[in-house]
């Protein structure tokens, strides 16, 4: 139990800041990941609604499917993929301010019935081969890398055989190295407990946990561009956030950005959509033959 | 009392030109005490040092951890454009400072 408390603070000290203060410079569904950009000039609020729509499509949800997101900020993508793709959507975080937010914006939107958020840590997930998808987005930055084997033992468990699973998040190019300096700050002012571990790692605990691995995705370009968007936002409406935060948590939120930036530029840190399938039996995964399934049926957007 | 003044000024911005010798970008450098310096023909940014002891700190040891804690508690300011700042750690990525002359710095800023 001490290691879930250690955690949960270790989540709340990034996320539970105050929603007011990421409303101002998130997209409109306030998703806190790297975008998706198709064309290069979209406004962040299309790139993110890309990125929900991406990964819906890469898990291929059908509607009545059972679906968990692992880490689900404030409900971006459980909602979109319980109102879009008509599956059951939980959502799990250790913050308490997305999970009130998360709540409060599936009753709003009337998905109360198929789309529900908890408080919980991945490691107290305990239904057994339950889930058809999952999905984890910017979320095993925060597990440690010693605690992979169990982060993907946990999915495995509650995924169903040939269930799908998209692992998004952040690898580094070099080991990581807790003593380095700017791994340093990044724990003691940003992200405490974070570590960025190498893809093939990451890749290798998933197999060592029967994930097999279908496909592999390269968004580095695009968390540059998010990163930029989120920085230009943040510093034009400075004043405005000021309102919500001190100087302090502005500057410390500007820098580690702006850095992150550069460090997705120069080809430091990347960011990877990862999709794996529970295959504990022999046989084949049920993944079609070509990557059109990912390009065709488009959700129809609106603006 | 202004040309002591004045010494202080200069003994800071030459220990500045020293370690800013092989430096490639090109930026100003504001100080506690309003003077300015320019290092290369077209500053992209500013560098303000708003606390004598940050910017002894950051000499020492220039990396991401003193420079990110200095930022964070107002004790430098960055003006202009934030990336261009934050690219000068790879012009102090080659900055090794002898333990002589990290020495000689603190002493030189000792005085001032």
């Amino acid at each position: 139990m001490h290691d879930v408390q250690k955690h949960k603070k270790q989540i709340s000290f990034h996320y539970d800041v105050s929603n007011d203060f990421y409303r101002i410079w998130l997209d409109r569904k306030m998703v806190y990941s790297c975008a998706y950009f198709e064309r290069g000039d979209e406004s962040i609020d299309e790139a993110q609604l890309n990125k929900l729509d991406l990964i819906c499509r890469k898990l291929q949800l059908v509607p009545g499917e059972k679906f968990l997101d692992v880490g689900c900020g404030w409900g971006g993508l459980i909602i979109h993929a319980a109102k879009n793709y008509g599956v059951y959507a939980k959502g799990i975080t250790l913050s308490m301010e997305q999970f009130d937010l998360a709540d409060e914006l599936i009753k709003r939107e009337g998905l109360g019935s198929r789309c529900e958020v908890s408080l919980q840590d991945y490691r107290e997930l305990d239904e057994e081969s339950y889930y058809d998808k999952v999905a984890s987005v910017g979320m095993f930055e925060h597990v440690g890398i010693k605690n992979l084997p169990l982060f993907f033992g946990a999915v495995k468990k509650v995924l169903k055989e040939k269930g799908l699973f998209l692992n998004h998040g952040i690898t580094k190019k070099e080991k990581w190295q807790s003593r380095d300096p700017s791994s340093e700050f990044l724990d003691k002012y940003i992200f405490p407990g974070g570590e960025l571990d190498q893809l093939g790692h990451v890749l290798q605990v998933m197999e060592d946990n029967s994930l097999e691995i279908l496909d592999v995705e390269n968004l580095r370009t695009h968390y540059a561009k998010t990163l930029r968007l989120w920085v230009g936002r943040l510093q034009r409406r400075k004043k405005e956030a000021l309102r919500f935060v001190d100087e302090e948590t502005y500057r410390k939120w500007i820098i580690y950005m702006a850095a992150s930036a550069l460090s997705f530029e120069e080809g430091n840190i990347s960011v990877f959509q990862m999709l794996g399938s529970k295959q504990t039996r022999a046989g084949l995964s049920r993944m079609p033959l070509t990557r059109a399934y990912i390009y065709e049926n488009e959700m129809i957007r609106i603006f | 009392m202004e040309s002591i003044e004045l010494s202080k000024s200069e003994k800071i911005q030459s220990v500045v030109r020293k370690v800013c010798s092989d430096v490639k970008s090109s930026f100003a450098i504001r100080f506690w005490d309003g003077s300015t310096i320019c290092i290369g023909s077209r500053p992209r940014f500013t560098l303000a040092f708003n606390d004598k002891n940050a910017f002894r700190k950051i000499l020492i040891s220039p990396d991401a951890l003193t420079a990110g804690e200095a930022f964070i508690k107002k004790q430098i300011d960055l003006e202009g454009d934030i990336y261009s700042a934050l690219r000068i750690k790879d012009d102090f990525k080659n900055l090794r400072l002898t333990l002589a002359e990290k020495a000689a710095i603190i002493l030189d800023l000792w005085r001032v």
